[in-house]
C-alpha cells in the first residue's frame, strides 16, 4: 500500500517550509529562496529557482479568492507568467470548491477560465482562422497560435516547469463564448486541452485574502510618468491596458509590458497629426469612449499608396477597445468579434448576414501616437481582409500568428464631429463612395418605391372601375362595297373617291369623352374617315380622322403583316343636345372600296391617358440607376471583382 | 423630396380620375363651330386641307 505523499515539509534548497494545498500539484515554488520544489514520492526536489516576477498590475494575487457561477468557491494558489511578443500575461492555478483545479488566464483585462480535459481527438496542427469540431464540446476556432515563453511562476503548480521553456499553444474560441486552449508542448507528446469560457471580472466576484472585494482599476488612468528619453511627463490613460507608448514630446516609442517605461525605437518625426487630439472624450452609438492612441496605416495596390487613420477608443465602462478608422473623409466605428462568429469563406458570414468581399491587401504600420494595448511598431505588416455589407463591414486583420475581426459600421462625419466637438470635420467633404457607406437616398427610395407601387395599383384599381362602365353606342354603321359605290360617292381633287354619310340625329346626353372607331376589310390598302361630330343646336362640332388598313407580303423570305383593320380615335364632347355624325368614307383611287363599319361610343376612360398616367408614376425609377452608379463608385476602390475574383495588390 | 412625390402620385391619379369622369382627352383636335346652312349640305364641314389634298395615306 502507498502512503500518500505529504503536502507539508522543508524546502530542499533553504529549509523553508512549504505547503502544497491541492493534491493535484506536483510543484511549488518556494517563497523564501524561489527554488521549484516538486514532489517526488515521499521526498521533495528542487528542481531550479524562478527569476522575478515582471510587474503586471494585476490585482490577482496568491490567496486571492472568487466564486465561479456564482456558487462554486476558489482559491488562486499559483501563478505561471508567460512573455511573447504582444507582451506578458499571467495564468493564475485556482483550487476548485469541489477538488479540481483550472487555470484563470489574465490578458489585456480579459479573464478566462478553463480547466483539462480528458483525452478527445485533437487536430496535430492548427492556424489562425481554422475552424474544427471538439468531440463533446462543438466547433471552434483558432485564434492565435503562438510560442510563449514561460519567465515567472510563483506558488504551486500542476506540473513542474522550466523557466525559458516555450509551448506551442492555441486559443481557440465557440460561437457560444466558449474558450479553449491546446497546449501542444515541446510537440513530443499528445496535445493537451484545456476548455473553459471567458468569463468578466465582475463574474469571478474576487476577494484578497482579507475577504476584500477587488476592484477592477488598481491604478487611476492618467498616471503622470516621465518620458525614459527626454524626462518629459507622459501620460498612460489605461495603465493596466497599455504596452507601448509613444512619448508626445520626443516621438519615442516606449514599452511597458515589463513595468518599467523601456525605449523600443526612436519613431520618425510625425509627418501627419490626428485630427481629434489624442485625450478627446466622446460619446459614439451611446457609448463613452476616451481617445488613447492614433496611428496611420497604408497599402499599396497596383503602385499607388492609399493611406487611413485608425484612432484607438477606450470604453471605461466595458472596459473594451474600439477603433475609429478614417479614409478619405469617410468614417466607421470598428469593434472586436469573436473570431468564431464568422465564417469567412469567398464572402463572410455574420449574424446570419452575408458580407461580399470588398479588398485584400498587406497593410503596413506607418506611423503611431499615444498607447496601444498590443505591441505595436512602425512598419508592421498584416493582411487585411475587407467584407462589406453596407452600412456595415467586417475586417479580418491576420499576422503575427494570430487572427482577429472587427465589426465596422459607417459613420457619418457630422456624428464624429459631434461626439468629439469637432466642428470641422463636418465642412471637409468625403472623397468617392466610402467602403460600407450606405447609399444616402435609401430611405427616399424605399418611401418613394412604396407610394409608386401603391399608385401604380390605384391607377389599375381605377382603370377597372371606369372599365366597367360600359360606353353607350351612338352610332354604328356598316358599308358595303357596293354602297360606297352609289349615290353619295364623289371623286375629290386629290383623286380620291369619298362616300358622304349623314348619321341619323341622336341625343347626346353628356360631356363625356366619345370614341370614333373605323374598322373594315382592307386587304393591301386603306380606308379613311374624315368627319365630325356636331351639336345641332350649338353648331359646335368635334373633328375626327381613322384610318383603317391592311397589308402583308414577303420580304427576303419572311412574312409580315402590318394590320390595322380597326382603329379608333378620342375625341371631345360636341356638348349635349340634338347630334349627328358627318363622315366622308375614303379608298385608294384604283382599288375597289372595302367594307367599312363606322361606330361612335362614349368613352369612360383613354388607354393612353392611363399609360400617360403610369408614365408620370414611374420616374423615381430613376433611383435604382443612381444606386448602380453610387455602387460601381464603391467598387471601384476594391481591389477585387464584385463577383469576388482577385485584382491586382502588389 | 417624398412628401412632393406623394402629392405627385395623388395629383396624377386625381387627374387620372378626373379625365375618364370628365371627358376631357389630351391632345383632340379643337371644336369648330359650323353654320346651320353648311351643316345642312353634304361636305360642306370639309377643310380647305381636304378639298386641296384628300387623304393620301397607307402604304
Amino acid at each position: 500500500m502507498t502512503q500518500p505523499t505529504p503536502r507539508q515539509g522543508q524546502c530542499p534548497s533553504c529549509g523553508a517550509p512549504i505547503e502544497f494545498r491541492l493534491g493535484a500539484s506536483r510543484a511549488t515554488v518556494c517563497g523564501y529562496c524561489k527554488a521549484i520544489v516538486v514532489r517526488a514520492g515521499q521526498d521533495f526536489q528542487a528542481v531550479g529557482k524562478v527569476a522575478d516576477l515582471i510587474p503586471t498590475g494585476s490585482r490577482i494575487d496568491l490567496g486571492s479568492h472568487g466564486v465561479l457561477g456564482g456558487d462554486l468557491p476558489f482559491d488562486v494558489i499559483g501563478r505561471l507568467q508567460y512573455e511573447w511578443q504582444q507582451g506578458v500575461w499571467d495564468e493564475w492555478y485556482i483550487a476548485l470548491g469541489d477538488g479540481r483545479w483550472g487555470w484563470l488566464a489574465e490578458a489585456q483585462g480579459r479573464f478566462y477560465v478553463t480547466s483539462r480535459m480528458s483525452r478527445r481527438p485533437l487536430p496535430p496542427r492548427v492556424e489562425p482562422g481554422q475552424s474544427f469540431f471538439i468531440e463533446g464540446l462543438g466547433r471552434f476556432t483558432v485564434g492565435d497560435v503562438k510560442q510563449a515563453r514561460i519567465v515567472g511562476a510563483q506558488g504551486e503548480l500542476p506540473d513542474p516547469v522550466t523557466l525559458g521553456e516555450s509551448p506551442l499553444t492555441a486559443d481557440l474560441e465557440s460561437e457560444k463564448g466558449g474558450f479553449a486552449t491546446l497546449d501542444y508542448g515541446d510537440g513530443s507528446a499528445e496535445p493537451v486541452l484545456y476548455a473553459g469560457r471567458q468569463v468578466s471580472f465582475e463574474a469571478l466576484h474576487l476577494g484578497d485574502k482579507s475577504g476584500q472585494a477587488l476592484a477592477r482599476q488598481a491604478r487611476p488612468a492618467g498616471e503622470k510618468l516621465a518620458c525614459p528619453s527626454c524626462g518629459a511627463p507622459l501620460s498612460v490613460r489605461i495603465p493596466e491596458q497599455s504596452v507601448r507608448v509613444v512619448c508626445e514630446s520626443c516621438n519615442h516609442l516606449l514599452d511597458t509590458s515589463q513595468g518599467a517605461f523601456r525605449v523600443i525605437a526612436a519613431l520618425e518625426r510625425g509627418r501627419l497629426e490626428p485630427r481629434i487630439p489624442l485625450g478627446s472624450a466622446g460619446t459614439l452609438r451611446g457609448r463613452s469612449f476616451v481617445l488613447v492612441g492614433w496611428m496611420v496605416k497604408s497599402c499599396i495596390v497596383d503602385g499607388v499608396r492609399y493611406p487611413w487613420g485608425e484612432y484607438l477608443l477606450w470604453d471605461e465602462k466595458s472596459q473594451s477597445f474600439a477603433w475609429l478608422v478614417e479614409s478619405d473623409g469617410h468614417w466607421q466605428l470598428a469593434t472586436a468579434l469573436s473570431v468564431a462568429d464568422v465564417h469567412a469563406a469567398d464572402d463572410a458570414e455574420f449574424h446570419g448576414k452575408r458580407f461580399r468581399h470588398f479588398s485584400s491587401v498587406t497593410g503596413k504600420v506607418d506611423q503611431v501616437l499615444g498607447e496601444f494595448y498590443w505591441a505595436v511598431q512602425a512598419g508592421d505588416t498584416s493582411q487585411l481582409d475587407d467584407y462589406i455589407r453596407p452600412p456595415e463591414g467586417l475586417s479580418r486583420e491576420l499576422g503575427g500568428g494570430e487572427v482577429n475581426w472587427t465589426h465596422l459600421e459607417h459613420l457619418e462625419p457630422g456624428e464624429v464631429a459631434r461626439a468629439f466637438d469637432r466642428p470641422g470635420l463636418v465642412k471637409e467633404r468625403p472623397q468617392g463612395v466610402g467602403e460600407v457607406q450606405p447609399w444616402p437616398h435609401w430611405s427616399t427610395w424605399h418611401t418613394m418605391s412604396h407610394w409608386m407601387l401603391g399608385g401604380m395599383v390605384a391607377l389599375v384599381v381605377l382603370l377597372g372601375a371606369f372599365a366597367l362602365r360600359r360606353g353607350t353606342v351612338l352610332v354604328d354603321q356598316t358599308f358595303t362595297s357596293q354602297q360606297l359605290l352609289g349615290e353619295a360617292t364623289e371623286t375629290i381633287p386629290g383623286g380620291e373617291r369619298v362616300h358622304g354619310y349623314l348619321s341619323p340625329e341622336f341625343d347626346l346626353a353628356g360631356k363625356g369623352a366619345l370614341q370614333v372607331e373605323l374598322s373594315s376589310d382592307a386587304a393591301q390598302t386603306w380606308a379613311y374617315a374624315e368627319g365630325a361630330v356636331i351639336n345641332e343646336t350649338t353648331g359646335e362640332s368635334a373633328p375626327f380622322a381613322v384610318e383603317s388598313s391592311y397589308y402583308s407580303g414577303v420580304d427576303d423570305g419572311e412574312r409580315w403583316t402590318e394590320d390595322n383593320r380597326t382603329a379608333s380615335a378620342s375625341i371631345g364632347s360636341p356638348g349635349p343636345g340634338p347630334t349627328l355624325v358627318r363622315a366622308d368614307l375614303q379608298w385608294q383611287p384604283g382599288h375597289p372600296p372595302p367594307g367599312m363599319r363606322l361606330r361612335v361610343r362614349t368613352e369612360s376612360f383613354s388607354i393612353w391617358q392611363f399609360f400617360g398616367a403610369l408614365a408620370l408614376l414611374s420616374w423615381p425609377l430613376v433611383y435604382p440607376l443612381r444606386l448602380a452608379a453610387f455602387e460601381r463608385a464603391r467598387w471601384e476602390n476594391s481591389n477585387l471583382q464584385p463577383a469576388g475574383k482577385s485584382g491586382g495588390e502588389d | 423630396m417624398t412628401f412632393l412625390y406623394r402629392a405627385w402620385v395623388l395629383a396624377t391619379l386625381g387627374f387620372f380620375a378626373w379625365g375618364s369622369l370628365s371627358g376631357w382627352r389630351m391632345l383632340t383636335p379643337p371644336h369648330q363651330r359650323i353654320d346651320p346652312s353648311v351643316r345642312s349640305s353634304p361636305g360642306g364641314y370639309r377643310s380647305y386641307h381636304f378639298w386641296h389634298t384628300g387623304f393620301a395615306g397607307g402604304k
